[in-house]
């Protein structure tokens, strides 16, 4: 047959990756192999955009591990964790902005990786790492490391949570006032800076006056300088004491605060057992440090923790406004134990959806404690990695509508159940020829303003899904991404500058 | 030049002695005879140099039917099998002086008297065989590839001997004896430089090495292997240095007591003058793994030595390339419309004085982790800073770091196939 007879072929639809099947079933208007392109509009495509420096300073990070978006009050800046693989030290920087770095804020040996939630201008960490479990790496929590406390400008992260107040004070009738006379317990509750109480300490006992006041000294100050104030609590009147004084309610007593951490005396308060409202005594159930976990979200207004180096199943949920106060007692929710840690916790339409790598379950806020809230088993096969639910913008909070989850099946779409087929669903073999081994790499974040989702992959390259066409799996582009470094982490910052970390290995 | 001889080894295959020729020959008899078998191996009496007293037969009889006999006798050539110059020390190949480079090499065997109707073959590799009933069988040093003195010792030798008999015919091939390989060879002479596309700074990955010849002879480098099917690096853990073509070439680097091969498709372009290979981030990554954790002064400048295997003989070393391990490591950011990328490149040392040390009692070491460092320092998260009495204790030091400029590189390989393409 002369050429001059054949029928040309036109390809003028480009939709990107296809890897599924057997390459000659790729489709005329999809590649069956491809890197580093770009789509533009709907049916072009060239090569990507260029990468650029994001720090502009003489000695930029190095070995840069992970990246988070922190709003603070002031601007919207980076949380950086780098790893010196000479030390095995990793460090954590606030990249403020293209010219200003803070720290490292916080050191810890063996930090590869850490989570983080912002809160109130605040900024929360949990250092961890992945530990080896026959053929599998798990993450989870340093050991005997902490839940840290990062105020946002400059100053070292703390730990946070606190100890109670330790020491003797002396308690006797002060000037002319009123109590109700009795036996009473007193002591002080102290707080510091980012508004955590401590638990009751300094715990005394004295027998009140009628007429008069009561006046307190030697009150020791908290030997943490975070401390802020120290507030007066004190029980109501006792008739029978059996010597415990940790075993009755004890209260806020009102306008009974020592508004620093130096002074030693409080004198002359007076008040009725009327007066008593405010309940101490949660207090005593609370972690006085918080143990690091691998996961750090967000319910309710209530911090969570989860998966700690003892607990891998466990996660640990905070009163609402209260992020460092967790009860020991009623704030644990214990995931069904399968030897997998929980890898994910995430909000969705008022229910907190937790995730380990191959099930998700779900827990509803019933309005009392943490433990008491019912579970819902949503899947018993998929479920995620530590970073593998994709955040938006640069909130660190997923859409409101959907989550894009990472699972072994393929990136999905979650509405609160997995919506199939999976948004990866042209790209399966790519997807499944994954290494399971380093899922924890995964980092993935939904760019909306680009129209893109952009994944860090176990072989740390990137995974661009350009749903410019459409948020579906037939309409989604697909196109892997290389540089000269490998990619570690992702993040957005500015709306929609997508920042991304490498290292040297 | 020079002369060498090679003696095989050890036999292969073929040819198991069948009488002892002193007789008495059955009527129908084909095959080897030597005096004294099986006293004196068929090796040993192949490879004497001279035939008495138990030089090797070729015989055959026939009174009855019709006799054939077709049967090759191979043997090769391991450890020290060479001698040098008339030596009556062997060595082996390993052994060569560096640039050795056969001239001219043949097959020979010494045959005392033939009788008729026997035909025998000098055999290079096995199937190979010379002109029949000829005791010299030449390699051509005319032919491409030239043969090597690898390709010389790999093939080791044969004898092959065939014959049809009908009633009553005989043949025979007396004396047969001395088989070896007799040659010429030259010591090549290697005036090489080499060079990297930036003379002023040290090369790094992507950079080219250039490697010139006065003399030529870089032709004769090894650049396409594909012999080698494994990957000669070690380690390498999930092949994440291997080499999507699997092919090797003959420049290495050796690095400690290991070498790093150079895959072929790393060489840029190759003449008999000049060879230019690229420097590959394979090494790199090579040279982290053997050496995860180098000394800190050390940890971006690697020193190897630069090693070429040629078609002759052994390697040729060629010095020392120190390389810089390039750390484009940090924080990077999508350009919108940018065509290339810009990477931080790091070279040069400057004193960072803003880096805050503090130089610590001993008694302030001891509890914790801090004491492994190669320097004193303290976490800045701790409180000591707030304690008055520290502050004699804090000093300021400075802290040599890499500074890192931006350096513009292509954006790696965009790319695409369709069902349509290859």
């Amino acid at each position: 047959m002369a050429v001059r007879d054949h029928i040309g072929v036109v390809l003028d639809q480009f939709n990107g990756l296809w890897d599924r099947g057997d390459t000659s079933t790729t489709p005329r208007d999809h590649f069956s192999d491809c890197n580093n392109i770009k789509f533009i509009d709907s049916a072009s495509f060239g090569t990507r955009d260029g990468i650029g420096i994001s720090q502009d300073v003489l000695i930029p990070l190095t070995n840069v591990k992970r990246i988070y978006n922190y709003p603070t009050q002031i601007a919207n800046t980076l949380i950086a964790l780098t790893y010196d693989y000479l030390t095995d030290i990793g460090s954590i920087y606030h990249v403020f902005n293209r010219t200003t770095v803070y720290g490292p804020i916080l050191t810890i040996a063996g930090m590869t990786d850490f989570a983080f939630i912002p809160y109130a201008g605040r900024g929360y960490i949990s250092p961890f790492s992945a530990f080896a479990a026959g053929d599998l790496l798990i993450d989870k929590g340093l050991e005997d490391e902490f839940l840290y406390v990062y105020a946002g400008n400059g100053t070292p992260a703390r730990k946070a949570a606190g100890a109670a107040l330790t020491g003797t004070m002396t308690i006797a009738d002060g000037a002319a006032g009123h109590t109700d006379p009795g036996f009473h317990i007193f002591g002080f509750v102290s707080e510091t800076v980012s508004g955590y109480l401590c638990p009751p300490g300094l715990l005394g006992t004295f027998t009140t006056s009628a007429l008069n006041s009561v006046s307190f000294g030697s009150v020791d100050a908290s030997g943490d300088p975070n401390v802020t104030k120290r507030h007066l609590v004190a029980s109501k009147v006792i008739a029978d004491y059996n010597g415990d004084p940790s075993g009755y309610e004890l209260f806020f007593v009102p306008d009974a605060t020592i508004n620093n951490n130096t002074d030693t005396s409080l004198n002359d308060i007076s008040f009725y057992d009327a007066d008593l409202l405010d309940d101490a005594s949660h207090l005593f159930d609370n972690y006085s440090e918080i143990p690091a976990g691998a996961v750090l979200s967000i319910y309710h207004n209530r911090l969570v923790v989860a998966a700690t180096f003892d607990d891998i199943s466990l996660a640990l949920v905070a009163q609402p406004g209260e992020p460092e106060a967790i009860s020991q007692i009623d704030g644990l929710i214990i995931f069904p134990l399968d030897g997998n840690p929980i890898t994910n916790a995430q909000e969705l339409r008022d229910v907190l959806y937790l995730f380990k790598r191959s099930r998700t379950v779900a827990y509803s806020d019933n309005g009392d404690v943490p433990s008491s809230w019912p579970e819902t088993v949503i899947d018993t096969a998929l479920g995620t990695s530590v970073h593998g639910i994709a955040t938006v913008l640069d909130s660190g909070a997923a859409n409101v509508d959907f989550l894009i989850v990472c699972t072994y099946q393929g990136i999905s779409l979650f509405n609160g159940r997995y919506i199939t087929p999976e948004l990866s669903w042209k790209v399966q073999n790519f997807w499944k020829n994954q290494d399971r081994k380093y899922f924890n790499r995964i980092q993935i974040i939904n760019a909306p303003i680009q129209k893109e989702i952009l994944t860090i992959l176990p072989n740390r390259e990137v995974l661009v899904g350009d749903y410019g066409n459409g948020m579906d799996y037939k309409k989604i582009r697909w196109s892997p991404n290389s540089f000269y470094m490998t990619a570690n982490t992702i993040a957005i910052a500015n709306i929609d500058e997508i920042i991304f970390g490498s290292d040297l290995l | 030049m020079g002369t060498f001889i090679i003696r095989p080894t050890s036999q292969n295959s073929g040819g198991t002695p069948q009488y002892n020729s002193s007789g008495p020959f059955p009527n129908d008899a084909a095959g080897w005879f030597t005096e004294d078998y099986p006293v004196t191996p068929l090796l040993d009496v192949i490879k004497d140099t001279v035939a008495a007293p138990s030089f090797l037969q070729i015989v055959a009889f026939t009174d009855g039917a019709p006799n054939s006999y077709d049967n090759t006798l191979r043997l090769s050539f391991s450890g020290d099998c060479i001698y040098l110059d008339g030596s009556l020390t062997p060595i082996s190949f390993a052994g060569l002086p560096a640039g050795f480079n056969p001239l001219t090499a043949s097959i020979k065997i010494i045959t005392d008297a033939f009788i008729n109707n026997v035909s025998y073959y000098l055999q290079h590799a096995s199937g190979n065989d010379g002109t029949v009933n000829t005791d010299d069988y030449p390699y051509d040093f005319g032919a491409f590839p030239t043969p090597t003195m690898l390709d010389i010792i790999s093939n080791g030798c044969g004898l092959r001997v065939s014959f049809n008999l009908n009633i009553g015919e005989s043949g025979q091939v007396t004396g047969v004896y001395n088989l070896r390989i007799e040659g010429t060879y030259d010591l090549q002479a290697f005036p090489y430089d080499w060079t990297n596309d930036t003379p002023d700074v040290d090369p790094r990955v992507d950079k080219e090495v250039t490697i010139t010849s006065t003399n030529g002879g870089l032709d004769t480098v090894v650049t396409d292997d594909t012999d080698i099917t494994t990957n000669p690096n070690f380690p390498d853990e999930n092949n994440i240095f291997g080499n999507p073509n699997g092919k090797w070439s003959g420049i290495t680097l050796v690095y400690g007591s290991n070498t790093y091969t150079i895959p072929s498709e790393s060489i840029i372009e190759q003449t008999a003058d000049e060879l230019i290979f690229e420097i590959d981030y394979w090494f790199i990554l090579w040279i982290l793994l053997l050496d995860p954790m180098p000394e800190k002064e050390k940890k971006k400048k690697i020193e190897a030595e630069l090693k070429l295997g040629t078609r002759f003989s052994g390697s040729v070393s060629l010095g020392t390339l120190t390389i810089v391990i390039a750390d484009a490591s940090g924080i990077y950011r999508f350009v919108s419309n940018q065509t290339h990328d810009v990477v931080y490149f790091r070279d040069g040392y400057t004193t960072f004085p803003e880096q805050l040390r503090l130089y610590l009692e001993d008694d302030l070491i001891e509890d914790d982790f801090f004491s492994l460092m190669d320097y004193p320092y303290k976490i800045l998260s701790e409180s000591y800073m707030e304690d008055e009495d520290e502050e004699d204790k804090i000093e300021i030091i400075g802290l040599q770091e890499f500074v890192a400029i931006p350096y513009d590189i292509e954006i790696p390989t965009p790319s695409i196939e369709t069902a349509f393409t290859p």
